[in-house]
């Protein structure tokens, strides 16, 4: 069930409804009926994947915390079962693949018909949604109890926290201990959250189907017709797919966030103002948080960290970020993207220790020609990794990279900009964003009372009423510009 | 509204009791919805008609034919492809035409629908356009004629419509396409024309409104207006639906959305389809209209059809020339079709193209269509050979000849 789809738009509002309206004792299990149906509208055999990990993953928590002699052998268990799990689902297709064509290039090489020949069952694994998330956080569960964590006692909660619809299948990586924290504090109905939570819902789908969908029509022929693409077009490719993934994906996260936030709980912050990152390192700090914390926390500090020589350092931070490139998907181009961050990772920690070292370079850092330049690199960068992760082929990087320093007149993908809404709606969104970052400074206490914004302010926080009509425009406003064809989220495939 | 301490700044305390909700009257918050509503509908139309959003409406009801073009509307096709054209005063897909024609102009007339429409390209890369432009561009190195009168113009009138089925085609030559005074007709079939011919009698409530055909017992092409006239309340004129069709970038919004819900979303058109029949109109008031008849063999009945074009234009001097959309998704029922169509256009006097051949003789064949359109190098494509067929079979050239 996507996000937005006419069923989730019949789902959201039928539970929220039914949530509120059930006596406190119905509302956990009524989520977690809600969940399972939401997960099995898209394929009702794998429900009883989820169960089954998450079944697996509750005994091996309270085996863990009791059984202190055999709770390291536990919980190596628990991590060959749960990372067996996900390369059988995600990554078995890739494996075969990837061993028949080494085995058929060895072959090759040697002339060996017998080599050439040969040939691998074929597994065809249809990879459950949202895999790569719920592991994550079974993997992170077992661990934080290894570490000392109180494990869930009770079977339902657990499996709620596993299978919570909202961020059931792309995230964000929920954390047990904070979800357990609102289950076990339970608030009545707050107006103030739920307006939250529409407007979030309303603000995601505004940037998934607007912004995203109509960008990702424009990227898409971008990168289907790199040939053709003039050096404008090329980076016009290239830039619009990394903010097409940005407003995919943190559109996902706000209705996710809003859907959870009308059922009166709340799901971590994913995004953070990532384009204004001055390095990578502030960039992966601000990206997807929930999945640079778990990788930080589960990955880069048990491999050593930031602790040991420099190759050691390194080390960590490239097998963390190509391990994580390879988390996004079972194709070598998402490892090369991964293995690309890690370098970019390693060049930016090193110049950091770098500037640090000179204390002119130090002073200067903190000028705004630093950070902004800084902030200009980062985004070149970062539309240069986008292309690794969108390309269909290795061999269609270096085109689309080669098109992008070719000195050649813009072609189709310009006039196709130019002609389509998204120049509108981006700017209608910026106009919105300045708009909040404004109110978000504006420091009410200091505001005289006199003054025409702060009337305004308190007229419009004091009328439900208008807001309704508000939110309404905005919900039209997006029916008007979504693009004909409903796309599914880009990391629904992760 | 409380009053400000000494220096105009508010004390903690009296900015969180502003914010508070107070009750208001009732009158307030009506009037307050009302001018919100107001002015948030002043503000989207606008906002709409600047960027050319909702402005995909082009269809309206129409008692005759079950649909028809709006005259004059400006559409921005944005759901497959761009264009953002105007339709002609007299509801075509072109430019604006006269019906006399004008000495010594070849006058062709294209039937078709979604296809021939071509709404996913912009009017000029249309292959109706594109035809004529490579038409009249050889004429200075041609002598061309038609029935001995020298041809001193080519102009290709474009009357695709989305959804019309051959059965649609057939009624729009009779009472529009003739009036022009074509010298050769095309038509583009596609696929899903041969059902869209006949009604399923068991699914009446659901059928499209639009006139079906039919082959009685004797043989003879009829027609069956029965859902029509079940639908006439709908079909007939409403101002404020028209209205809103016609001006209104929300309505087209919503139109738009439930056109994308429609093929997206099986589940919406479930819903859809249940809601049809729960409010299916009744039998038509004068039960004659409501005829009953043997299940039809749709090959049959879309054959009597084009056997029923073809014969009314060779009547009326006309040539007539059937053109296949391309099967390059090797659609096996298609393609049976087309195997029977080839012998048949030679059985009824009509020319024929194969569209198939020509674009999967294209290396880049992929690049001649948008999902379910041409492109516009498909449009190119079919424009040639539209070219090449009336060179070629339709009119002389006499200097070609002459060199003969």
């Amino acid at each position: 069930m996507l996000f937005n789809s006419f069923t989730y738009l019949v789902f959201l509002p039928f539970v929220v409804a039914l949530h509120w309206a059930l006596p406190e004792r119905f509302r956990r299990p009524l989520l977690l009926a809600a969940s399972y149906i939401f997960y099995m509208n898209w394929m009702p055999a794998y429900g009883l994947l989820i169960l089954a990990l998450t079944a697996v993953n509750f005994a091996l928590g309270l085996a863990i915390a009791e059984q202190q002699n055999l709770r390291k052998r536990l919980l190596q268990l628990g991590l060959v079962f749960n990372i067996g799990a996900l390369c059988f689902f995600k990554y078995a297709n890739f494996l075969i693949d990837s061993a028949l064509q080494t085995t058929h290039w060895l072959g090759a090489a040697a002339r060996s018909e017998a080599l050439l020949s040969v040939k691998f069952p074929e597994m065809n694994v249809i990879l459950p949604l949202g895999i790569s998330f719920f592991t994550f956080e079974f993997i992170h569960y077992i661990v934080d109890v290894y570490r000392g964590s109180k494990p869930v006692k009770n079977f339902f909660d657990f499996a709620l926290f596993a299978a919570f619809f909202p961020s059931q299948i792309a995230g964000p990586i929920k954390r047990f201990q904070d979800f357990m924290h609102q289950l076990e504090h339970r608030l009545g109905f707050n107006s103030a959250e739920f307006r939250s939570g529409v407007f979030l819902i309303l603000q995601g789908l505004f940037k998934k189907v607007v912004l995203g969908d109509n960008l990702g029509i424009l990227v898409s022929y971008g990168f289907t017709h790199i040939g053709q693409l003039g050096m404008i077009d090329a980076w016009l490719a290239m830039a619009g797919f990394q903010f097409q993934i940005f407003f995919d994906f943190s559109g996902y996260t706000d209705i996710g966030r809003g859907s959870a936030l009308l059922l009166g709980y709340k799901v971590p912050e994913n995004f953070d103002w990532p384009f204004i990152s001055a390095n990578l390192t502030e960039f992966w700090r601000r990206w997807h948080i929930s999945l640079s914390t778990w990788l930080r926390d589960y990955l880069f500090i048990p491999l050593g960290g930031s602790r040991g020589t420099p190759n050691t350092v390194r080390r960590n931070i490239m097998l963390t970020m190509t391990l994580g490139g390879l988390w996004h998907g079972a194709a070598w181009h998402y490892v090369l993207w991964g293995a690309f961050h890690g370098a970019g990772l390693m060049f930016s920690k090193d110049w950091h220790d770098f500037v640090s070292a000179k204390p002119l370079l130090a002073k200067m850092r903190e000028s705004k020609v630093w950070h902004y330049s800084g902030v200009c690199i980062t985004m070149l960068f970062l539309f240069i990794a986008g292309t690794i992760f969108r390309a269909a082929t290795l061999a269609d990087i270096g085109h689309m990279l080669e098109r992008a320093t070719s000195f050649t007149p813009s072609g189709g993908l310009t006039q196709l900009f130019l002609q389509s809404t998204f120049p509108a709606c981006l700017a209608v969104y910026i106009a919105f964003l300045a708009v909040r970052v404004w109110l978000d400074n504006l420091d009410k206490h200091e505001v005289d009372l006199t003054v025409p914004v702060l009337k305004f302010l308190i007229w419009w926080d004091t009328s439900t009423h208008v807001r309704a009509v508000a939110y309404a425009t905005v919900a039209v406003a997006t029916i008007g510009f979504a693009p004909g064809k409903i796309a599914p989220f880009i990391y629904f495939q992760f | 509204m409380p009053t400000a301490s000494k220096n105009g700044i508010l004390q903690e305390p009296q900015v969180v009791d502003l914010f508070k909700e107070r009750p208001k009257s009732w009158f307030s918050i009506v009037i307050e919805t009302f001018a919100a509503t107001f002015f948030a509908v002043i503000f989207l139309e606008i906002f709409f008609r600047l960027c050319g959003v909702g402005g995909q409406e082009f269809l309206q009801p129409d008692l005759e034919f079950g649909t028809a073009h709006i005259p004059n509307k400006q559409v921005t096709w944005r759901l497959e492809g761009y264009s953002n054209n105007y339709l002609s005063s007299r509801g075509l897909r072109d430019s604006e035409h006269v019906y006399s024609k004008p000495n010594g102009t070849y006058r062709i007339a294209l039937l078709g629908d979604s296809a021939t429409e071509g709404l996913q390209v912009d009017l000029s890369e249309t292959f109706g356009k594109v035809a004529e432009r490579l038409l009249n561009e050889e004429l200075f190195k041609s002598n061309y004629k038609h029935n001995g009168n020298p041809i001193t113009n080519f102009e290709v009138i474009n009357f695709g419509c989305s959804g019309y089925s051959n059965g649609q085609e057939l009624l729009q030559y009779r009472k529009i396409v003739s009036a022009y005074d074509p010298d050769a007709l095309f038509l583009l079939y596609n696929r899903g024309d041969s059902v869209e011919n006949t009604l399923d009698q068991g699914n009446r409530a659901a059928a499209e409104p639009r006139p079906y055909f039919y082959v009685d017992k004797d043989l003879r092409l009829r027609q069956d207006d029965s859902v029509l006239a079940a639908n006439a309340d709908k079909l007939a004129p409403s101002p404020v639906l028209d209205f809103l069709r016609n001006n209104s970038r929300i309505y087209g919004a919503f139109s738009q959305m439930n056109m994308s819900l429609t093929i997206n979303e099986s589940r919406y058109r479930k819903l859809r389809l249940f809601l049809t029949k729960l409010m299916a109109s009744k039998k038509p008031s004068n039960a004659e209209e409501f005829v009953t008849y043997p299940k039809q063999d749709a090959l049959l009945v879309t054959s009597s059809i084009l056997q029923e074009l073809a014969a009314e234009s060779h009547v009326q001097h006309r040539s007539f020339c059937l053109m296949t959309f391309p099967n390059w998704v090797n659609d096996p029922i298609l393609a049976a079709q087309y195997v029977i169509f080839e012998p048949f256009a030679n059985l009824i006097g009509a020319h024929y193209i194969d569209l198939t051949k020509s674009f999967k003789a294209d290396p880049q064949m992929r690049e001649d269509f948008l999902e379910f359109h041409f492109s516009a190098r498909g449009h190119a494509l079919v424009a040639r050979k539209l070219a090449d067929m009336v060179q070629r079979d339709l009119i002389t050239d006499e200097k070609v000849t002459r060199s003969r």
